[in-house]
Order: C-alpha cells, then sequence, then structure tokens
C-alpha cells in the first residue's frame, strides 16, 4: 500500500475520530461501568432460602461443586464472546453512518472543491473510504475490545475474589481471550466480504443524493416492493422476497455475526466440547467464504462502489 | 510563448439555459488573466471545466491533458482557490499540511510553515477556529508551497477585509509569480486587482465578450471627457459608452486613436471596471 494511500485514509481517521477510534473505547469504558455497577449489587443479593448469606456467594460454591471444568469454560467464553457483540452491533451503525456520509458531507459542506483540487483520482478517494470501513473500523473495534476485555477479566476475577471465591479455579483458568480475539478478527475479515453490498449501496447513496442520503438509500427497495404490489410483474412478491431476504441478512451479519451458544447442558458438554462451540455458527460463518450468497454480495458491492465512483466524478452539485 | 489553456467551441448547456456557448480563447504562459463578468455569466462554470470538475462540449486543453479525463494528473500542476468556505472546517491546520504533503509530489513542507509562521495561524488550530481572514491565508500557504503551473482563483478575497485583500494578492506577486506561472482570477472587486493583470477575458452570457492583453486595451480603446459644446462631434465618432461626469461626459471610444481623441477633451486611461461596463451592454 503507498504512502498515498496511507495519507487518504488517515484523513479519514482525522474526519472520523470520534466515531471509528474513539467509539470502540467508550464502549468498553460503558461496559466496565456497567460491570463495576452489577458487580457492587452483588454485594447486597440476599440468599431467598434464609435471608442471611450473600446469593452471589452461594452461586460461586455451587458452581465450584457442581459445574465441571468444561462447562465453566464453556460458560466464560461464551460471557466474553457475548461482550465482543455489543461492540460489534455498536460499530456497526457506526460504519452504517459513516458510510453514508462518506460522499455527501464534503458536497454539502463544499469541501468537495479542496479535495478535488488535489491529484488524487476518484477512484481512490472511494477505495480509501471502502478501506477505512471494512479495514480500519475493525481492527479499531479489535483493540477496543482486547482493552476492554482484559479489563472485564480482571475486574471479573476480582468480583470472585471479594466473594470468598478462587479466581483462578473460577474464571481465569477457563478463560482464554487468544481464541475470541482471534475468532473475532477472522470473523470480520468474513465481514468485511459479506458486507461489502451494503456498504456499496450505502456509498452509492452518498454520492449520489443532492440531500437527505438516508432516503435516498432507504427508499429504492421499498419503492420496488411498492412498485411489485402495483404492477405485479411477479407472483407472490418473489421479486421483492429475494431482495429483502438479502438486505435482511445483511443486517442480521451486521449486528450480531454469530450467535452465542449459552446451552450447558449435559449431554452438549460431555460429548466433547470443540473450542468452537460457544461460538454457535462459528463455523457457519467461515462456510459463508464458500457460499455463492456472499460472492454475488461482493459483485454486487463492486458494482455499487464502481457506481459511487462514476458519480463522484460526474456529480457537479453547485451552481454555475 | 505557449499556451496553457485552449479552448475551442467550449460549451456547458444545463437543462435550458446555456452556462457557457461555443467560448473560443486561450491563455499564454506567464500571464496573470482576469476573467471577468456578471453574476451567471458562466465563469464559474468554464473554471470547473479546465479544472476538470464538470464534463463539457467542445475541444479544451490545459496544459497538455484534457482535464476532465485527467483531473488527477492533471492537478499536479493546477491549484485552485475558491472563496473561503471551501477548506473543509473539522481539519487541523498541521492535518491539512500532512495530507497536502501525502499527496502532492510538487509540495513543499518548509516553505508552507515559512508562510504560515507569518501568521497567526498555528498548527494545532482547526479550521472552523480560524477567522476567514485566516483560512485564506492557510489555504494560500498551502497552494504557494506546491510548484505548480497554473493557479486558479474563484473569488478568493470575497468576505475578506480590505487588510487581507490587499495582503493576499501582494504576496502571490511577490512570492509565488514568475514567468513560468500563469493565473486565471475572477472577481467582483475588479479595481483591486486591475494593476495586476496582464490579460482580460469578459465573459457575457456564456460568450467571450472580449479577450486582450492590458496593452492592447490601453491601445484599444481611451475615455474622453467633453464638454458639452464638444459633445455632438465627439458622439460622431461613435462612443461605446457615454456617462455624466461632473457637468462633462465621459465618452468611452473603441478604435480611435489618442491624437484623434485630444481634439474634444481630456483623454484618459480606460479603467477596467468602467470597459466592462461599456462592453457588457451599459447599464451601469
Amino acid at each position: 500500500m503507498s504512502a498515498r494511500f496511507l495519507t487518504l485514509v488517515q484523513r479519514e481517521i482525522w474526519e472520523h475520530r470520534g466515531g471509528l477510534i474513539y467509539t470502540p473505547f467508550i464502549v468498553g469504558a460503558v461496559m466496565i461501568g456497567l460491570f463495576l455497577l452489577t458487580g457492587g449489587s452483588t454485594f447486597y443479593w440476599k440468599s431467598t432460602i434464609d435471608g442471611s448469606g450473600n446469593m452471589a456467594e452461594g452461586a460461586l460454591k455451587m458452581a465450584e461443586t457442581q459445574l465441571n471444568p468444561a462447562q465453566m469454560q464453556l460458560i466464560a467464553q461464551a460471557a466474553l464472546w457475548s461482550t465482543a457483540l455489543v461492540w460489534q452491533m455498536v460499530m456497526f451503525i457506526v460504519v452504517f453512518f459513516y458510510c453514508l456520509g462518506s460522499l455527501y458531507d464534503d458536497r454539502r459542506d463544499r469541501s468537495v472543491l479542496f479535495w478535488k483540487s488535489m491529484p488524487v483520482s476518484d477512484l481512490e478517494t472511494v477505495l480509501s473510504k471502502v478501506a477505512t470501513a471494512v479495514v480500519v473500523a475493525p481492527l479499531a473495534m479489535l483493540a477496543g475490545v482486547i482493552v476492554g476485555q482484559i479489563v472485564l477479566i480482571l475486574l471479573g476475577g476480582i468480583l470472585v475474589a471479594m466473594h470468598g471465591g478462587n479466581p483462578w479455579k473460577l474464571v481465569w483458568s477457563h478463560l482464554n481471550p487468544f481464541v475470541i480475539w482471534a475468532q473475532f478478527a477472522i470473523v470480520q475479515g468474513v465481514q468485511a466480504l459479506y458486507l461489502l453490498p451494503l456498504f456499496g449501496w450505502l456509498m452509492l447513496a452518498s454520492a449520489f443524493a443532492r440531500g437527505r442520503p438516508f432516503l435516498w438509500a432507504v427508499l429504492p427497495p421499498v419503492m420496488l416492493s411498492i412498485a411489485e404490489s402495483w404492477l405485479r410483474f411477479t407472483t407472490d412478491f418473489a421479486f421483492s422476497k429475494v431482495i429483502w431476504e438479502f438486505i435482511v441478512r445483511r443486517f442480521a451479519a451486521g449486528f450480531a455475526p454469530v450467535s452465542i451458544n449459552a446451552d450447558f447442558g449435559d449431554t452438549n458438554v460431555n460429548a466433547g466440547l470443540s473450542g468452537t462451540k460457544y461460538a454457535a455458527n462459528f463455523d457457519d460463518v467461515l462456510a459463508r467464504v464458500a457460499s455463492l450468497d456472499l460472492w454475488v454480495g461482493v459483485a454486487i458491492g463492486i458494482a455499487f462502489l464502481a457506481g459511487a465512483i462514476y458519480l463522484r466524478r460526474y456529480r457537479d452539485d453547485s451552481t454555475s | 510563448m505557449s499556451a496553457v489553456i485552449t479552448a475551442r467551441n467550449l460549451s456547458k448547456r444545463f437543462k435550458q439555459k446555456a452556462a457557457l456557448d461555443n467560448c473560443s480563447f486561450s491563455v499564454e504562459q506567464g500571464r496573470i488573466v482576469g476573467l471577468i463578468g456578471p453574476n451567471g455569466a458562466g465563469k464559474t462554470t468554464a473554471l470547473k471545466a479546465i479544472l476538470g470538475l464538470t464534463p463539457y462540449e467542445g475541444e479544451l486543453t490545459v496544459l497538455g491533458h484534457h482535464p476532465f479525463k485527467d483531473r488527477s494528473a492533471l492537478m499536479q500542476d493546477v491549484s485552485f482557490i475558491a472563496d473561503v468556505a471551501i477548506l473543509p472546517r473539522w481539519i487541523r491546520v498541521s492535518e491539512a499540511i500532512k495530507y497536502v504533503e501525502g499527496v502532492h509530489p510538487r509540495f513543499v513542507r518548509a516553505k508552507c510553515e515559512r508562510f504560515l509562521s507569518a501568521t497567526e495561524v498555528k498548527p494545532g488550530m482547526r479550521v472552523r477556529e480560524l477567522s476567514k481572514g485566516m483560512i485564506a491565508q492557510l489555504h494560500l500557504a498551502l497552494v504557494m508551497a506546491i510548484d505548480a503551473r497554473l493557479l486558479i482563483l474563484d473569488e478568493p478575497t470575497l468576505g475578506l477585509d480590505i487588510l487581507y485583500r490587499r495582503r493576499f494578492y501582494e504576496q502571490l506577486l511577490n512570492d509565488y509569480f514568475d514567468e513560468s506561472r500563469t493565473i486565471l482570477v475572477t472577481t467582483h472587486q475588479v479595481e483591486e486587482i486591475e494593476h495586476i493583470l496582464t490579460d482580460l477575458l469578459f465573459i457575457k452570457s456564456g460568450k467571450i465578450a472580449l479577450a486582450a492583453s492590458m496593452e492592447e486595451v490601453a491601445e484599444r480603446y481611451c475615455q474622453v471627457l467633453v464638454g458639452n459644446d464638444r459633445l455632438e462631434a465627439a458622439r460622431e465618432l461613435r462612443p461605446i459608452s457615454e456617462r455624466k461626469l461632473l457637468g462633462k461626459t465621459a465618452l468611452l471610444f473603441d478604435g480611435v486613436t489618442p491624437s484623434q481623441a485630444r481634439e474634444y477633451g481630456e483623454v484618459h486611461q480606460v479603467g477596467v471596471a468602467d470597459l466592462f461596463v461599456a462592453v457588457m451592454g451599459g447599464t451601469a
């Protein structure tokens, strides 16, 4: 990657430092704050049995005596993956709006004239924004997840210790955050491809809109469905169904690419716990790379981006 | 002298109206050309076509490039300043410098920093914290640090007070301009820049109304202050404009020699503003 291109990406980071870089750390801070609140409240949980002992301590004793190590690991890792999904959801929203503004905001405030007075092609401009959405934002998110989860893991152990439990035996020995982070990073790679048509569409709307890019992004698929219902050029909305299923799958993946398996019933666990069972469909996410759905989406995404590059070049907003 | 810009039958049509209507003109290297016309005459459209920001019809060559097809290559040799609004408001001064340094092969950071050190503009400031005058200074410093061959200025001093306006052009002339460079400028404050212009391009309703060097203008046009007694006689020479002035009438002639004109009264150089009003149809 050339230094030039890095400068363009740097430019995106400067402009969106708050959204893209700080947000993952703010999410981490909020989660730590919530953890401290609930953690603190556990000291006031009175046992329901006789109203005297602490319920959290009782629960820890129960876990120590009744759960096997594999079950404990499942719970611990699943909990860790669940927290990662909070980052994922927030950053999906952030990147969604980043894409929507990426080729519109500078036209609105006329700074596009400054950017276009530099020897940078519209292709490079658009690609730098795509790279920011699918590489920079996920990397910042990964950094936020790592820092945040380290703190959460430490605090979790301390909380257990304050309730008289052994943090090593009950928490830390069962956690392997590196596996979570590696899986999370791999999922981000798949997401970059899987969400390309969505981000490409948002950038196309962003390059097209003379105002309200959000409406231009949302209206076309809606109008298409309305047109289909009026004109009845298909039976049973066959066309709309395909499109909306495609869209819904992207949003589902955008918010929660993996589902967490919290089922730690005996059979499941004792029948050989694989390292990935807590992220229930991690294997499915990987398998997506070999699916037609993903690659059709990539092709559509590239077409949308080509359209965005074309519009970036030909759109001439300001009056004579 | 080689032509930096050559336009032949340049046209640009918006829905109903032609913003540029078969314009042909050329701009030579080493000149400072004033592109002057009323609002909506097509000035900005012409600049946009030259900068590769808008597609057009006809032939247009800028420094050997087709501007719309090779905008990014062309921009290595062309710089552009519009009114102060176009610098992004969120950017810091240091970031703007780093950005231009990162994407522009002809940018010299030390030069830019030297220009800025003479101003109040500090690296940590954001553009939104700067006054209009300071934004103009920043943009000028960025542009003067680029070794470009053609500089396009579109109302660069709009909204600035007179001190900044004057300093802007002084700095441009003293620290930037030389015979290897060319400047094309539009402005409403013609009087302020007429002494630095070498050429005039008047544009009216999308057409070139006048294209001449300042020497040609001085040779071709003259203004004569005529008393009422000689007015009828002077009118025989077909003035292109007339205007009452202190009990006399100022007549503007095209193609009348000074010696011929002197018979009717006091002869003056024609100001660009007067010429503009005369050529544009005389509604002063």
